[in-house]
This record gives structure tokens, C-alpha cells and sequence, in this order.
């Protein structure tokens, strides 16, 4: 009899054809449309922030004085309030330059055909450089009122390993051609490529040029405070004020190899045994889709790795706390008797210890001493969902106590059923679209819970928009205003927030009959 | 109406109930402070810095003791301090001494930031650290708890009655969104926009402190005008705070008064009170009212008893000195004491307040049974 | 040929539910539900059990299914006869609950060989719309019993539950398999219920009240099937009722309870042409008569007040405050007053618990 293998159908379709059910039934309320449309947009951004952060990118986030961050000009604004009219000046990020000159040279006057802004800005005051040397030059405009942070260099050594990196030394020579026309030496460095580090703006290098130049009636020692401006600036009054000088701008990045015969280093190059990576970085006050915070962290990447961080937790404390709700009011409602006396009793407990505190304690006490290397997120989480389950438990426990007398259940009872096979296949299945909402409903909680205790100081290691926040709120971000820092992780934690709210309202709503409008 | 024994009898079994509850959760506090052992951790650091000073007075130049007296000086000192923080003892006797104590708060504070952070000097009686924090606390929660009372109360029954409105609609938006967004993020929010951005109130709320003083100085001496010139200066240090706080819990008020009252709107008593001909006011007064009034009271009841504990992380982040930013500051410093004795006031007021709503159930309702 | 279910002395008491604080203080009370009952249902017979709500035939049912809290079973016991196959397994593994070698004491099985006596007696539930589970196919209710006891392949359960729906008029069953409840009628749930029942191939069927909250236009149909079912199968069938008329239309015997005690018990037709009990006479007096113009004559019941409560039933014979007879015949008072009568036979098969027939036949 073939008609009579649809007497059953495939769990999945059952599941699909239920949930899709839902999901019409959500869509046909303003709220659970705005919730949807939101879960959505946080589902695609966890898998895009999944599929392009590193695995370690926790610990990135926390050494934040090291690279990349360290990179990244300081508490900068976002990039698109330049197209709101909003002085900001741009980053720009200069990499896998080539070299527009590399040649040897070991006669003096070579560096004038190669660089001429080198003798225009030096003469022939400096011992000039000789061995193997790479010109680079980018343009970078500044287009606003605004100045530049640094002028940052960035090398990267990669080589075969016969190379010996010790005994290649390189000299680094950044100069900037102004608008003006002037050509400052900003940054100089000298190294081995065994131990190559980032070059700055440094005040020591070009100060006396820029004094002398302009005839300032200022001392070295004042020229230190005010360098980071002077470079891009016009000086007004004598040195001590400054307006920005805005146009166009070209930085030339001198580099010399020596320390072994410069023919072997260009063959080196030439066959791809030594490759030396140059990156440029102009550093504005304007960086990337959200900003920096005070030490350069992308924030956009920061509150990226919140997505899914908040997503995952948000579920499995709330299923955890439901789950054991749910089973043990059941169990409290169906059993009765002395396992139902034990559990009120314990639900008298949890429902009144106050959790917040609790909480903090239980952090404090984390930080202070660690608990035994366990991660302070996870003992967290856990506390929240020991100390949530209860109210789930009343409820869940007095629906038991109404189906347990439900004649279906004396029926199931009188074929011989269980106890397992009525707790789960007759009493559980009727308390679901309940659990659904109050699942929903609570998603957010932890998440809420986690940010609260980062803004306290508490440090459980992840990022995640309350860590954001926490660091806004003891950087003084506030008093700096930095809106961008304080804004996109609260947004984004009430929207989180706010798309349970709204699925929650509607699931109510829906298996709630008496709040259905009619 | 009296009592009879039964519901006697009831009262109080649910007392001792929630007493044991009261006693269960002081000793949860207790050992996890004790047991997890961050307080010995802290305390051996006070110690450490104490004796280390003790060392330097003594070892000034012109002093009359032998370095081997100075020694033993310092070493007796050391063993004083070590039993005044009770670290002579396991942690379990250290903590659990301190619950007997507790229940009559007879407690002192222990650390000099927890002090310091309402304003305070050590030493000084728990009780006295909350006699001085709860009244900033009251004015800034349980006021925003009042005002959102009195706002909610009458316009809950008037919305469930106007179901599917564009009030109705907007009122359940407003309840999602404060709902969504945690008070002490739109407490940064504001103190950055009124404090920094436009700078129509304080960016710190501390001074709080001062202005307080003054204001109830001047009410004790009888100078009320000294008090009113005063009081603009702690309303100009409170507004905010109140605004916000209010703002953040009106929404669920609304939306738990709507939520009782719908429930009652679509009754058939309520139905049958209109198809009567009864006008609309009439209807709301005598026959939603009137059934609502119960767990609106306990809304009320319990709300005002929990907003007394302060909100932690919202005072904190308005720097104000009340019952928040004291619990807070006690378990960062592991001031056991004060943080026992917290637990202990505010889950006392909290089930002293369910338990009179238990005992007007009880009178209100014969029927109630355990 | 032995009954195949033999009740003795049958008690059931409750306490009452109080709160915590009453079990502390308090002494206990109870409402005896059933009161010290006995009956037999032999093989392939209709019992029927008759009585008002209240009376405590429900909780006979229940008690036999073993449905209450053996800790409320206060006396007295249930006897069942199953197939010899069953009863060999029950005596392998509990031998303490085999009596006289043929029969199970229902209250001494446990664990497996309580779910092996099961096997052999099924119910039907008063309340069409409680006693299947909403969230389940029709297929899924039918087929539960089958998998509680590990019956049967797939393909072999599927086979059975066709058949279970065909014998209770479901057809054609493919169709009412995948339905759900909201998606049939009463009639048609309670079919679903009786095949449920039928899918374990019982050989007692304990029938509570099937039919009272049916349609009367369609309370035909479930017992049609359930006569035709006792004829095809071979089942014996414990029907429970408050309507004499019914029972008198199914059954072959009639046992009439008050009160959590059975009062009187004979053959369907002896009981209602001779009642001997005055309150079988007023059961059988308030049925209406079919003939229109016999309705609008006020016929007088005999009986009196209202039914006292089960926690505090009255000393003597139980129904004596409502009794009509206990007025008219002032030579009996002493009797009932003194002692409640016991479940005498007075005839052959006809057992009253009366002192005015028992006292005038001795």
C-alpha cells in the first residue's frame, strides 16, 4: 500500500513546514518584522565577522599597544563624516609600494639625479647616502582644515635563508615636500634588516630646518610640543600658533642598503632572495568605517567581533536557562510531593538573590585571584544561569500541574506509557510555544549583564560591544567626545537588544490569544 | 477584618519561610567573598602597605630603637593587624562571624575608598554608610520610580482600552526601546550630550554630595530661603540623572499596566458593564480599576523596594554617590563587611515588602493557600 | 467459567489537599471515593456501572486501570484474569502477585508485569477534546500503545493502526491518519479514542461515560462500534453511565453505586423491571419518557435533598437522609440508623444492599 507511507512525515519537513509556519505568522506583525529584519542583519554580520577576523583576534584586541594597532592613528574619527562636511583629514595607507629609482650609488652627486629634493632640502650638508639605494614617493592631499597625525614607515623583511639580515644595514631617509614648496627631512632611522622597526615623525630631525627656515623665535625644546602640527602646518606668530597648510603633499622615502658590496644586495633583490616591503602610512584624524579609539583599535573590527560573541552567548544562556527552567518546573509540577517542596524552596532562593551583585562579586573576585584559569566569560554566563531559571520554573510548573490532569495524560498513563515517555512526548511539546517566547525574550539578558560588568572594570578578555564601551567609558572618552566610540556599541547593543524585544512581543502575542487584537 | 488561625498560621510560616530565604542568601554572599578568597588577596595587600609604612616611621633617622626592637616592633604589628582583619582565622569562621553581626549591623567599613566614595572619612558604621547613601539613592531611583508610577497608573487602563491605537503602538515601541537599551548606556549618552556636547548640566555629578549637605543643613537650621537657593543647585545636579532614570523604567510601567488592564478589558464583566450603557469613564473607574488595583500595588510595592538598592552600574556611571556606587565600590575594594551589610539591608526591605503583599493577599483573599 | 475481573472490597480514599501547614498541624481527612466495592465482569459480558456524578464509578474505573496513587487504594483489591501467555511472564517475574493461579492482584504488580496486565485492559475517556493529545496526528495517537510496548515493525504498526481505524468506522484510515484533532469531529475523536484502545487487542475495555458528551444524534455510532467490537473481538466491556436507560440498551448486567458503595446489583431487565434499592427506583423514575405527552406530566422521583458529601458520609445506611422508603416504612428505621446494610443476594443474581428487602426475606 504505497498511500500509506505519508502516514508520516520526515521530522525535517515537519520542522521546516512548523518554523516557516512561525515565521509567516511572525512577519504578519510590524514588530516581528522589525525583529526579523534585524536578527537577519546580525546573523550575516556574525558570518561575515567570522569569516574574516583571525581566530585570534581576542588577544589581538587586548595587546593594544602592538601592531596593528599601533599603526593606526589615534582616536580617530569615522571616514564618512568627511563627506559630512566634517574636518577630518584622511589616512592614507600606501603598501606593496615599488621602488620608482633603485640603483647603486657610490659618487656623491648620483643622489641629485636620482632624488633632487634631497639636495633641496639637505644640500650637501649630510653625509649622503651611498650603497644600494631605493627611492619611493606617494602625494597625499590634504584636502581640510585639519592636520596629520605622523608619517608613519612600515618595513617588512623577507629573505631565503643564506641571506645573512645582520650584516645589511639600512638607512632610512623620509622626506616631505610641502605645498609651499619646502622640503623637510621629517624621520631618519638606521638598522640592520635583522631588526627593522617603524619610522615616525621625529621633531629631533626636522626642527632646526623648520626654525630656520621660517626664522622662528623658538627653542628647540618648544619646537617639541608643537612639531606634530608644524609639519603640515603654517606657522603664525612667531611659531607659537599654527593654521593648517592645506594642498598637495609628496613624501620621498630614501632608503640605502650597505654593510656588504652593493652589487651582491642588488642581485639579492634582483633574484628575489631579499624582498624588503615598504608601507607608507599617512595618518589622519579620520580612519576606517567607525573610527580609532585612544590607542588606534579599529573600532569597527572591535564591535565586528561583538556580533557573533553576542549571538552565541545570548543563546546559550538563554536555552541553558529556559532548558533547565522548563525541565525542572516540569518536573516540580509533575512529580509534586517532596522533589516539588525541594525545588520551590530552591526557586524561593534564586528568584531573590540579587544577581547583579552577585555578579560583580563573583568578576571582582575573577580578576583579583582567577578561578583556576577557567575563563572569567564562562564562569560568568554560568552564574547567570544558575541564578535565572526560577522564573521560568514557576510558570513552566504551574502549566505542568494543569496538563498533568489533562485526560490525555490519564490516557497515555493508561497505556502503559512512562513517566519520561508523558514528561516528554505529552507534557513538554504543550509548553513549547511558551518556552519559545520566554527563550526569545531572554536572548539579550546575558549580553546586557556581560556589557554592564565590562563598564564596571570587570575584564573577561573578549571584545565585545560592552568591552567597547567599558574602555570608552575609563578612557574619558565622553569628556573627549568621542561619539563614535560611545554610540555604535550601544546602538548596536540596544538593537540587539531590542530585536528580541520586539520577536518576544509577538511571540506572546501569538500563543497568547488574549493579546491578539480582534 | 480579623484574622483567623489558619491564615495566622499561614503569615507565619511564610515569614520564617522568607526569613530562612534571607539567612540562605547572606551565607551564599559570605562564602562566595570567603571561599573564593579574594578578600584574604586584599587584605594581606592592606597589610603589606601598612606595616611597610610602620617600618619607615620607625626607621627614620633620631630613632631610639635598636634595629632588633624595630624588628620585633614591626613584627607585633604585623600579628595586630593580622587579627584586627580577622586573617589569623580560616575564612569561613572570618566570614561567618561577620552574619551574626550583620543582622544588627554591627558592622564598620574596612577600606578608606568605600568611604571616600560618599564623601566620608573612616572609621564609619555600615549603618551609617547607608544612612548617608540611601537618600541620594531614593532621590534619584525611587523618585523616577514614583514619578513613572503616577504617569503609568492612570494611562495604563486608558491605552489597554485604546488597543491597536497609534497610541497603543507607540506606548508598546517606547516600552521595547527602553526596554532594549540598558539605562546606563543612555546615562553615557546623556552625560555626554547635556554634560560635554551642550553643556546645560553637570559632566560630573559628585559635588552631588555637597549640595545635599548643604540643602538639608540649611532645613535643619529653619533657613528656607538659605534652602530653596540651595535646592536649585541640587536640582541642577539631579535632574538629569532623575530624567533618565525615569525615562528608562516608564516604559515597562506603561506596558505592565496596560498589560494588567487588558487582560481585565476584555472580561465579560467588563463587556456586559458596557453593553449596559455605562459611559466609558464609569466603566474604567468602577470595573478596571477597581480589579486592577491589586497588582498594580504590587508593582508598586516591590518596584519601590528594589529601586532602593540603587542601580550599580548607572550610578557609576553617573559618578553619584548613592546605594549603587557604594555596593559597587564595596566588592571591588572587598570591604566583606559593607557588602554583607548591603546584601543584607536591601534583600530585607525587599522581602519585608513581599511579605506584607503576601499577608494583604491573605486578608484581601481568603481563598490564598500555600 | 470464572470472571475474568473480580473487584473486592475496593477502597479508594483521598486526602483532602491542603496546604503544608495543615499536614503539620492538621490531622488528615479523606474523600472515600470508593467505599468498599465489589463486582465481577465475566468473559465476554457488559457490565455496565450506574450511578450520579460524584458517586464514585469514575474512580472504580480509574482504580482499575491504576490510574490512582496505590498509596490512595486503602483496602480491598482487584483481581484480573489474562491470557495464560501473560500470566506465565507475570509469574516469572513476580510471582508474589499471582493469585489462586489464574489470577493478577492488579496493586501488586510493578514495573514490567504492571506493564504487561496493562496490556489487557484498556479505557475510554469520558472527554473527547481532553483525553487525545492535541499536538499529535491521529497516527501518532493510535500508534503510541504499540510503541509503549514494542509491538510490531513499521510497516506492521502502520498495518495495525489501518486496522484499528477500520474496525472503529475511520475510513479510509490513510485519510484520518494524518489528521489532528481540531480537525475531526466528537464523534469522530471518540473513535480515535476506542481505537487506541483496540490497537493492544484488550480483553477488558473499561468504557467511562463514552457517550454522555456526544451529540445525542451521534452517540449511536460510537456504541454501535463498540457492540459490534465486543462481538467481532471477543472483548468484555466495563461500561460506566449515569443514564440507566443506556445502560439497560447495552449491557447484561447493571450495578447501581451511590456514594462510593454499590447498592444494588442484577440482570440488566431484572433491575429495571424489580428494583429492589429505592434508589434505583428513583434512577429509573427520572429517566424522561421518549412519548412527548408523558413529559409534560410532573412525575414524582422518590428521593429527597441533595447528595452529602464523600468526607463525611453518613453513619447507618449511606443513603438514608434521602431516602423515601426510610419514611414509609417505620419498622426498619432501627436497622438503618444502626448498621449499613451489606450487598445482600436476595435472589438469584439480584444483590441489594437494602434492609427493607433484606429484613423482609429473612
Amino acid at each position: 500500500m504505497s498511500s500509506r507511507r505519508s502516514v508520516k512525515e520526515n521530522p525535517l519537513v515537519v520542522f521546516l513546514k512548523s518554523a516557516g509556519g512561525l515565521l509567516r505568522e511572525i512577519m504578519k506583525y510590524n514588530m516581528g518584522r522589525v525583529g526579523l529584519v534585524i536578527l537577519a542583519f546580525m546573523i550575516i554580520m556574525s558570518i561575515y565577522s567570522i569569516a574574516t577576523l583571525p581566530g585570534d583576534f581576542p588577544s589581538k584586541w587586548r595587546h593594544a599597544t602592538e601592531p596593528p594597532w599601533i599603526y593606526n592613528p589615534k582616536m580617530a574619527k569615522p571616514e564618512w563624516v568627511r563627506s559630512l562636511g566634517i574636518d577630518a583629514s584622511k589616512t592614507s595607507i600606501y603598501s606593496n609600494l615599488r621602488p620608482q629609482e633603485s640603483r647603486i650609488i657610490l659618487v656623491l652627486e648620483d643622489i641629485g639625479r636620482i632624488a633632487p629634493e634631497y639636495v633641496k632640502a639637505l644640500g650637501m650638508k649630510k653625509l649622503s647616502p651611498f650603497g644600494y639605494v631605493e627611492v619611493y614617493r606617494v602625494n597625499y592631499n590634504l584636502d581640510v582644515n585639519d592636520y596629520v597625525q605622523d608619517v608613519l614607515i612600515i618595513f617588512e623583511v623577507k629573505a631565503s635563508e643564506n641571506v645573512n639580515l645582520s650584516r645589511i644595514k639600512m638607512n632610512v631617509l623620509t622626506l616631505l615636500t610641502r605645498p609651499d614648496g619646502l622640503v623637510l627631512e621629517i624621520s631618519e632611522g638606521a638598522f640592520t634588516l635583522d631588526k627593522v622597526r617603524p619610522v615616525k615623525i621625529d621633531h629631533g630631525v626636522f626642527s632646526l630646518q623648520y626654525i630656520d627656515y621660517f626664522k622662528l623665535n623658538v627653542t628647540l625644546e618648544e619646537m617639541k610640543s608643537v612639531y606634530y602640527i608644524a609639519v603640515f602646518g603654517e606657522p603664525r606668530a612667531g611659531g607659537r600658533e599654527f593654521t593648517p597648510l592645506l594642498g598637495e603633499y609628496q613624501v620621498t622615502l630614501i632608503l640605502s642598503y650597505i654593510g656588504i658590496d652593493p652589487r651582491e644586495i642588488a642581485r639579492m633583490f634582483g633574484e628575489g632572495s631579499l624582498k624588503v616591503n615598504v608601507e607608507i602610512r599617512v595618518l589622519g584624524n579620520s580612519c576606517g568605517l567607525l573610527g580609532t579609539d585612544n590607542l588606534g583599535r579599529d573600532l569597527f573590527l572591535g564591535v565586528l567581533f561583538g556580533f557573533p560573541v553576542a549571538l552565541t552567548i545570548g543563546f546559550l544562556v538563554a536555552l541553558a536557562t529556559v532548558m533547565i527552567g522548563l525541565v525542572l518546573g516540569v518536573v516540580s509540577g509533575y512529580f509534586g510531593g517532596r522533589v516539588d517542596e525541594v525545588i520551590q524552596r530552591l526557586v524561593d532562593v534564586i528568584v531573590n538573590v540579587p544577581l547583579l551583585p552577585l555578579l560583580i562579586l563573583v568578576g571582582v573576585s575573577i580578576q583579583t585571584r582567577g578561578w583556576a584559569g577557567w575563563p572569567a566569560m564562562a564562569i560568568l554566563m554560568l552564574i547567570i544561569v544558575i541564578f535565572s531559571w526560577g522564573g521560568v520554573a514557576i510558570v513552566t510548573r504551574s502549566m505542568a500541574l494543569s496538563i498533568k490532569s489533562e485526560q490525555y495524560v490519564e490516557a497515555a498513563k493508561a497505556i502503559g506509557a512512562s513517566t519520561s515517555r508523558i514528561v516528554f512526548r505529552h507534557i513538554i511539546p504543550q509548553l513549547i510555544p511558551y518556552t519559545m517566547a520566554v527563550l526569545v525574550f531572554s536572548v539579550p539578558g546575558a549580553i546586557i549583564a556581560e556589557a554592564g560588568l565590562s563598564v564596571l572594570g570587570i575584564d573577561h578578555g573578549l571584545p565585545t560591544w560592552g568591552r567597547v564601551l567599558a574602555d570608552a567609558q575609563a578612557n574619558r572618552g565622553i569628556a573627549y567626545n568621542m561619539w563614535w566610540w560611545i554610540l555604535p556599541p550601544g546602538l548596536l547593543l540596544g538593537l540587539f537588544s531590542f530585536a528580541f524585544v520586539a520577536l518576544g512581543f509577538t511571540l506572546e502575542t501569538i500563543v497568547e490569544p488574549r493579546l491578539r487584537r480582534r | 477584618m480579623p484574622l483567623d488561625r489558619r491564615s495566622l498560621r499561614v503569615i507565619a510560616f511564610r515569614g520564617l519561610t522568607l526569613t530562612i530565604i534571607l539567612f540562605i542568601i547572606l551565607l551564599l554572599t559570605a562564602v562566595i567573598m570567603g571561599a573564593t578568597g579574594y578578600d584574604t588577596i586584599i587584605l594581606n595587600a592592606i597589610i603589606h602597605e601598612e606595616v611597610r609604612a610602620y617600618r619607615e616611621e620607625l626607621s627614620r633617622p633620631g630613632s631610639p630603637h635598636t634595629p632588633e626592637e624595630r624588628e620585633k616592633m614591626v613584627k607585633e604589628y604585623r600579628e595586630q593587624l593580622i587579627s584586627i582583619y580577622g586573617l589569623d582565622k580560616p575564612w569561613y569562621l572570618r566570614t561567618m562571624s561577620l552574619i551574626p553581626k550583620t543582622l544588627i549591623l554591627d558592622l564598620h567599613v574596612t577600606h578608606d575608598e568605600v568611604a571616600g566614595v560618599l564623601g566620608l572619612r573612616r572609621p564609619l558604621k555600615a549603618g551609617d554608610a547607608i544612612a548617608v547613601a540611601l537618600p541620594r539613592t531614593i532621590l534619584m531611583i525611587t523618585l523616577a520610580y514614583v514619578l513613572s508610577a503616577i504617569i503609568a497608573i492612570p494611562l495604563g487602563p486608558y491605552i489597554a482600552y485604546k488597543r491597536g491605537s497609534i497610541l497603543d503602538k507607540s506606548v508598546i515601541t517606547y516600552a521595547a526601546i527602553t526596554n532594549a537599551f540598558p539605562v546606563w548606556w543612555i546615562a553615557m549618552l546623556s552625560v555626554f550630550l547635556f554634560g560635554f556636547y551642550l553643556g546645560i548640566a553637570p559632566s560630573s555629578y559628585r559635588p552631588i554630595i555637597a549640595h545635599i549637605s548643604r540643602f538639608s543643613d540649611s532645613l535643619l537650621s529653619l533657613d528656607i530661603p538659605g534652602a530653596l537657593t540651595v535646592l536649585r543647585d541640587v536640582l541642577y545636579f539631579s535632574y538629569i540623572p532623575i530624567l533618565v532614570v525615569t525615562f528608562a523604567v516608564l516604559g515597562g510601567w506603561l506596558y505592565s499596566a496596560r498589560a494588567v488592564a487588558i487582560r481585565v478589558v476584555s472580561e465579560d464583566y467588563v463587556m456586559a458593564a458596557r453593553a449596559k450603557g455605562l459611559s466609558e469613564g464609569t466603566v474604567v473607574r468602577k470595573y478596571i480599576i477597581r480589579v486592577i488595583a491589586g497588582p498594580i500595588l504590587t508593582f508598586v510595592i516591590l518596584g519601590l523596594a528594589g529601586s532602593i538598592g540603587g542601580f550599580i552600574i548607572t550610578e557609576t556611571v553617573f559618578d553619584w554617590p548613592g546605594m549603587g556606587l557604594l555596593y559597587y565600590v564595596s566588592i571591588a575594594a572587598g570591604d566583606s563587611p559593607m557588602v554583607l551589610a548591603l546584601v543584607y539591608v536591601t534583600t530585607l526591605v525587599y522581602l519585608v515588602a513581599r511579605f506584607i503583599l503576601e499577608i494583604l493577599y491573605v486578608i484581601l483573599d481568603p481563598r490564598v493557600k500555600l | 467459567m470464572k470472571p475474568l475481573l473480580k473487584v473486592e472490597e475496593l477502597k479508594v480514599w483521598f486526602p483532602i489537599r491542603k496546604g503544608l501547614i495543615d499536614v503539620l498541624f492538621g490531622k488528615m481527612e479523606y474523600v472515600r471515593a470508593v467505599d468498599g466495592v465489589s463486582f465481577t465482569v465475566g468473559d465476554r459480558e457488559t457490565f455496565c456501572l450506574v450511578g450520579e456524578s460524584g458517586c464514585g464509578k469514575t474512580t472504580t474505573a480509574r482504580a482499575i486501570m491504576m490510574l490512582v496513587d496505590k498509596s490512595d487504594v486503602k483496602g480491598g483489591r482487584a483481581l484480573f484474569k489474562p491470557h495464560d501467555e501473560a500470566l506465565g511472564e507475570v509469574a516469572k517475574i513476580q510471582p508474589d502477585a499471582v493469585v489462586d493461579g489464574e489470577y493478577i492482584d492488579l496493586y501488586k504488580t510493578r514495573g514490567y508485569a504492571n506493564k504487561i496486565v496493562r496490556r489487557e485492559i484498556q479505557m475510554i475517556f469520558q472527554d473527547p477534546f481532553g483525553s487525545i493529545n492535541p499536538r499529535m496526528s491521529v497516527y501518532d495517537i493510535v500508534e503510541e500503545p504499540l510503541i509503549v510496548h514494542g509491538i510490531g515493525s513499521r510497516e506492521e504498526r502502520i498495518e495495525i493502526v489501518a486496522k484499528a481505524l477500520e474496525a472503529v468506522k475511520l475510513v479510509p484510515p490513510e485519510e484520518f491518519m494524518v489528521r489532528y484533532p481540531h480537525q475531526l469531529s466528537g464523534g469522530q475523536r471518540q473513535r480515535v479514542s476506542v481505537a487506541r484502545a483496540l490497537t493492544l487487542n484488550p480483553r477488558l475495555l473499561l468504557a467511562d461515560e463514552p457517550v454522555s458528551m456526544l451529540d445525542v444524534s451521534i452517540r449511536a455510532e460510537v456504541l454501535n462500534v463498540l457492540e459490534e467490537l465486543k462481538k467481532t473481538r471477543g472483548m468484555s466491556i466495563m461500561f460506566i453511565t449515569h443514564d440507566i436507560a443506556l445502560a439497560r440498551y447495552i449491557c447484561n448486567r447493571i450495578a447501581v453505586m451511590y456514594l462510593g458503595k454499590i447498592v444494588e446489583m442484577a440482570d440488566s431487565d431484572t433491575i429495571i423491571e424489580k428494583p429492589l434499592h429505592p434508589y434505583t427506583r428513583a434512577l429509573i423514575n427520572a429517566v424522561p419518557d421518549v412519548v412527548p405527552e408523558n413529559r409534560l406530566r410532573l412525575r414524582e422521583v422518590p428521593i429527597k435533598g441533595e447528595v452529602p458529601s464523600a468526607v463525611r458520609i453518613p453513619a447507618g445506611c449511606r443513603f438514608r437522609p434521602r431516602c423515601v422508603a426510610y419514611d414509609s416504612n417505620p419498622w426498619v428505621q432501627e436497622y438503618c440508623v444502626k448498621e449499613e446494610p451489606g450487598l445482600i443476594e436476595v435472589e438469584k443474581g439480584h444483590y441489594v444492599a437494602c434492609w427493607i428487602p433484606i429484613k423482609k426475606k429473612l
